[in-house]
């Protein structure tokens, strides 16, 4: 019995000990299976476990003037500079200042930034160690970025990229970048029509993710998605038509390890390049302006009078020239200019103060729109409108200017109003008082019309300064544009009322219409405003849209210059655009301003004769002078004007000039207007080459995405 | 077969006896499987941060555990029959009593917390329960009947009920096995363990079809059979298990040089994927020496069975051996993708002290029944 069960149990015993084996055994097969010979399923569970998607955004596209001429290209550029989570692994500290580095990490970091810039310096690529270290603790670089300290073209310095590469060991932290970058080929030429681009703020990424959605979440098959962190338009061109030169952008697909380190790429982003952007610019006119009018500021400095007790101290000024027979913009000069490839690789803080303090007159602000002068006498185009169009005067009439104007019944307040210098103008008419500038006819007119408001209205002139686009944007496609002021009774009533400081004054008075129709006090332009005016004159009244691009373009091929039609395909074309139509009632109504006009560079009389007698265009020019009087400062130089102006041919350019603290419009503007405007009548425009050269920029669209 | 009245002298020289005994196999095994046990669990967690680190703590476990083995070894297991009821209620009243201050940990409320120490009742229950069994069938003189099967369900039954509740459930199913291996050797009945077994199995239907297992535990423990309809998570954790063990290949990729282990990539790897590090770090060629040793184990274990001097001695080793090979099993089954997912750890590897000490102590018992199989 004993040994039957002992039997039996060791017969049990067997049969666990033979399931043992055969659940070890299964083991052994499947482990065998795993790593031996099933390794597919393990290679797809691997790349779908480690998949990363990189966003690269499309090349920009170019921007090009009206002949073709390339005025912002991309070029690729190898950028050495820190990164800083590498930095901070390397024990290099993070530079936060709230935060600070253990000594340690400090010295390391002295001694890595000092190593580098003696290499970089002896690659001529001259860097100082504190340059470094400023940017390694530049607050505008997050703890995750890769802080930039130099870059060159590729070519030049590929070499310096395998060295570093090579000796990671003894430069940790560094780390070198390719990316493609904007590039100038004109220098400062035109920077500030041009804008500049730099890194989405989380305001613009919501906006422009909403409209052309996100990676992944794309908004159709033809947007553009945003990601944090991409390249957008800031200001300028770059801002306004964005749409068109942001590059379609892509998503990378990389493998990476369990570490995240990088393995392989396994799907190439589909990257499509921006389209084209055709200015109306001419780039030989628009460097002749900027030119002109940077030696006009520079000349009436503050060692020259401007009047008897005034010195000059011109600083700045714009200078805007437009085509009237169809609104494009031909060259807008803004100065103090900057240098836009400053901005290319983000812009340090004391960079940015310099760039838009008051000190320094905001060199990035685009005076010719964003800027607003009072035009003084130049206004008197409105005036006159004004005054003829209500019926209060006939170009014949004549009055005796003696050199001051004398309100009726004046009790209080300022009640005699003189010309420039009280000199006595004689008889004028409607004519002589444009060609001579008289004030007194002007100030007799502000008079009579606010006497008889009941009649003509409140703001005749106002009305007036509407139809010519004053106080309202002109609707350029740039950004940050000013509506400008042209203030009525309303308006002043509404500001006094808000804020008694501001005005001395809340109802207006005679003296305010007064002020205002010789173009000072309550009358502020901007310099496109005024030669937008001026042009809409001279065309025989249809005020266009400035017009700033002609085209829009899709290249074929890159590498191929953009002038070459056949290579691109049109994705849009502008056509002018008319903003009003300004009814002149009566041949005798034009004509007698016309010759007014003409009369003011026509004749000995004129305010602006001598200089344009000077500097004489081939065809006849008109237009008005302007000298605004501004409190404690000298006058603002004021001109613009039009030609060809006989009447007979269709007029071509309309130029305007502001020159603050320069003196008499006939001084300072006047001259710099028939500068500019006389070799471009001759068709002498010197061509103007690009200042700088980049062998590797023509094909950088290309061949690089951003780094 | 007892040895009864023995008088101090013949005690003496008995337990010196005993000592000479000593399964020298099985210690060696068990402590080269330990010793590889500890560098598995520090690849896994040298990157992990904690305040004692654990590989640290892993080898103070071992320590205790060899303690605790020889201690166990060193008393002739006749005498636990007489602590059997006193350990048995002291182990029902841990597990009772861990439902109400114990530690949730995962949804599992296993833990008893003392500082940075963490004891899980239902780990010494396994050795508590195989004592305690084996002392009852092992020492009935009658022909085993169904009253006995009836004693000795409820004996795993309670603590089995009582685990369930923390839920526990791959603890729970170590249980069975036991109950299983130790009902076969015992000498009840064929026609009993059918029939437990049919009820066996319309209860687990049962369970998997009512509402008593929660969502993520029958997820796990489906995931395997079913893997494109599992929940993702059941998923990936088996499929980053597999993939590390797979891109060890034959040879691995070195100690400390996985990129899986290093990386993190594969949950709780130093417990209940523990395996995942010899199979990416050491390949087929390590992770099966590995398996061979923790199977020479076994092999000992079975051949100490075969060698015990008595009933209760023979039943303590195959619950150990059943306890032993479903650990291993489950564990490394897991790892492979061959069997559902459990918290289960793998004996004298798994980081754990509760699980470490009682491997030791589940060896110890045998080592116990080997070295008095002659007294």
């Amino acid at each position: 019995m004993a040994t039957e069960q002992n039997e039996d149990t060791q017969l049990r015993l067997a049969v666990i000990g033979v399931v043992c084996v055969a659940l070890f055994a299964s083991l052994f097969v499947r482990l065998w299976y795993l790593q031996a010979i099933d390794r597919r399923p393990v290679e797809v569970a691997t790349a779908r476990a480690h998949l990363r998607t990189v966003h690269e955004q499309g090349p920009r596209g170019r921007i090009l003037d009206r002949n073709g001429k390339v005025l912002v290209d991309n070029k690729v550029v190898i950028v050495v500079g820190i990164d800083k989570q590498a930095a901070r692994k390397a024990g290099l500290g993070d530079g936060d200042p709230k935060t600070e580095d253990d000594k340690a990490a400090v010295a390391k970091r002295k001694k890595t930034f000092q190593n580098l810039a003696v290499l970089l310096t002896d690659h001529e690529l001259r860097t100082k160690a504190t340059n470094i270290e400023r940017l390694f603790e530049d607050p505008r670089y997050r703890p995750i970025d890769f802080v930039p300290i130099v870059d060159a073209g590729a070519a030049e310095i590929e070499e310096l990229e395998l060295y570093l590469a090579e000796r990671q060991d003894e430069f940790p932290g560094v780390a070198v970048k390719r990316r493609s970058v904007r590039w100038y080929p004109y220098g400062e030429l035109a920077a500030h029509m041009l804008g500049y681009v730099g890194r989405i703020i989380p305001e613009e990424l919501e906006a422009k993710q909403a409209e052309q959605g996100s990676p992944g979440k794309s908004a159709g098959t033809e947007s553009k998605p945003y990601a944090a962190d991409d390249e957008i338009g800031k200001s300028g061109i770059e801002r306004s038509f964005e749409k068109y030169l942001r590059g379609k952008p892509g998503d990378t697909e990389i493998q990476v390890d369990a570490r995240g380190q990088y393995l392989k790429t396994t799907k190439e982003a589909q990257l499509t390049p921006g389209d084209d952007v055709w200015l109306t610019i001419d780039i030989n006119v628009q460097a002749l302006a900027e030119r002109q009018l940077r030696s006009e500021i520079l000349a009436r400095n503050p060692s020259v009078t401007c009047d008897k007790t005034t010195k000059c101290n011109a600083r700045e000024g714009s200078v805007v020239i437009t085509d009237p027979s169809n609104g494009q913009v031909l060259a807008m000069a803004s100065y103090p200019t900057f240098d836009p490839s400053l901005l290319v690789n983000g812009i340090s803080t004391e960079l940015w103060e310099r760039l838009t303090s008051d000190e320094t007159l905001k060199p990035m602000l685009n005076r010719a729109v964003a800027a607003v002068y009072e035009p003084g006498s130049t206004f008197k185009l409105v005036s006159t409108y004004a005054a003829l169009d209500r019926g209060l005067v006939r170009p014949g009439d004549v009055i005796v200017d003696n050199g001051s104007y004398k309100l009726d019944n004046c009790s209080g307040g300022k009640c005699e109003f003189s010309n420039a210098g009280k000199v006595a103008l004689g008889n004028v008419d409607l004519r002589r008082a444009l060609t001579v500038s008289s004030d007194v006819y002007y100030y007799r007119i502000g008079d009579l019309l606010w006497k008889g408001r009941s009649v003509y209205g409140e703001t005749p002139i106002q009305d007036a300064a509407e139809l010519f686009g004053f106080g309202q944007k002109s609707g350029v496609a740039l950004p940050s544009e000013s509506s400008g002021l042209i203030g009525t009774p309303a308006w002043l009533k509404g500001v006094y009322d808000k804020n008694p400081k501001l005005w001395d004054h809340g109802d207006w008075k005679v003296g305010d219409t007064l002020n205002t129709s010789i173009g000072q006090g309550l009358v502020n332009v901007t310099p496109l405003q005024l030669a937008n005016a001026y042009a809409t004159f001279a065309n025989g009244g249809t005020r266009y849209v400035p017009q700033i691009a002609v085209m829009v373009t899709r290249p074929k091929d890159l590498s191929k210059p953009p002038s070459d039609l056949a290579n691109s395909e049109g994705v849009e074309l502008f056509e002018p655009e008319v903003a009003e139509i300004v009814g002149f009632d009566g041949v005798d109504f034009y004509n007698s301003m016309y010759q007014g006009l003409q009369g003011v560079t026509g004749s000995g009389a004129g305010t602006a004769g001598e200089a344009f007698e000077a500097t004489p265009t081939v065809w006849p020019m008109a237009g008005k002078t302007g000298t605004a009087q501004v409190t404690k400062k000298a006058d603002t130089s004021v001109f613009v004007g039009w030609g060809p102006a006989n009447m007979v041919d269709t007029p071509r350019f309309a130029v305007a000039a502001i020159l603050p603290e320069a003196g008499f419009g006939a001084d300072a503007a006047a001259p710099l207007a028939f500068r500019i405007l006389q070799p471009v009548s001759q068709g002498a425009v010197p061509a103007q080459p690009p200042v700088r050269y980049d062998p590797s920029a023509a094909s950088a669209n290309a061949s690089a995405g951003p780094g | 077969m007892f040895a009864s009245n023995p008088t101090a002298a013949v005690r003496n020289r008995d337990m010196s006896a005993a000592w000479r005994h000593v399964d020298v196999v099985l210690c060696t095994l068990v402590g080269l499987t330990s010793i590889l046990g500890s560098m598995m669990v520090y690849s896994a967690t040298r990157n992990k941060e904690a305040s004692i680190p654990f590989i640290e703590k892993h080898v103070i476990f071992i320590v205790i555990g060899i303690a605790v083995m020889a201690a166990v070894s060193a008393v002739d297991y006749v005498k636990f029959r007489d602590w059997a009821r006193l350990l048995y209620v002291l182990g029902i009243l841990g597990l009772v009593g861990v439902l109400f201050v114990g530690k949730t940990v995962n949804g599992i409320k296993a833990w008893y917390e003392f500082g940075p120490f963490q004891v899980q009742p239902a780990e010494f229950a396994k050795v508590i329960v195989i004592v305690a069994v084996a002392s009852y069938l092992g020492t009935q003189v009658e022909t085993l009947g169904l009253k006995h099967l009836v004693v000795a369900l409820t004996m795993f039954a309670v603590p089995m009920g009582l685990i369930m509740l923390q839920p526990d459930l791959g603890t729970t199913l170590v249980f069975v096995m036991i109950a299983v291996g130790m009902f076969l050797i015992a000498g009840i009945p064929l026609r009993y363990l059918l029939a437990i077994t049919a009820v066996g199995i319309v209860g687990i239907v049962g369970i998997l079809s009512s509402d008593t297992l929660d969502e993520y535990q029958k997820d796990r423990l489906t995931a395997f059979a079913d893997p494109d309809n599992a929940s993702s998570r059941a998923v990936y954790n088996t499929e980053q298990a597999q993939t590390a063990i797979a891109l060890g290949g034959l040879s691995g990729k070195g100690y400390l040089k996985g990129e899986y282990t290093s990386g993190g990539s594969v949950p709780e790897q130093q417990t209940d994927f523990i395996f995942t590090v010899p199979g990416e770090e050491f390949g087929f060629i390590g992770s099966a020496a590995l398996l061979a040793l923790l199977g020479g184990i076994v092999w000992r274990v079975w051949r100490i069975a075969q060698l015990a001097r008595d009933q209760v001695g023979r039943l303590i080793c195959v619950g150990v051996l059943c306890l032993l090979v479903f650990h291993i099993f489950e564990n490394v089954g897991m790892a492979l993708g061959i069997m559902p997912v459990t918290g289960i750890p793998l004996p004298f590897v798994s980081y754990g002290g509760s699980s470490t000490i009682v491997a030791f102590a589940a060896v110890g018992l045998v080592m116990n029944v080997h070295m008095r199989r002659f007294s």
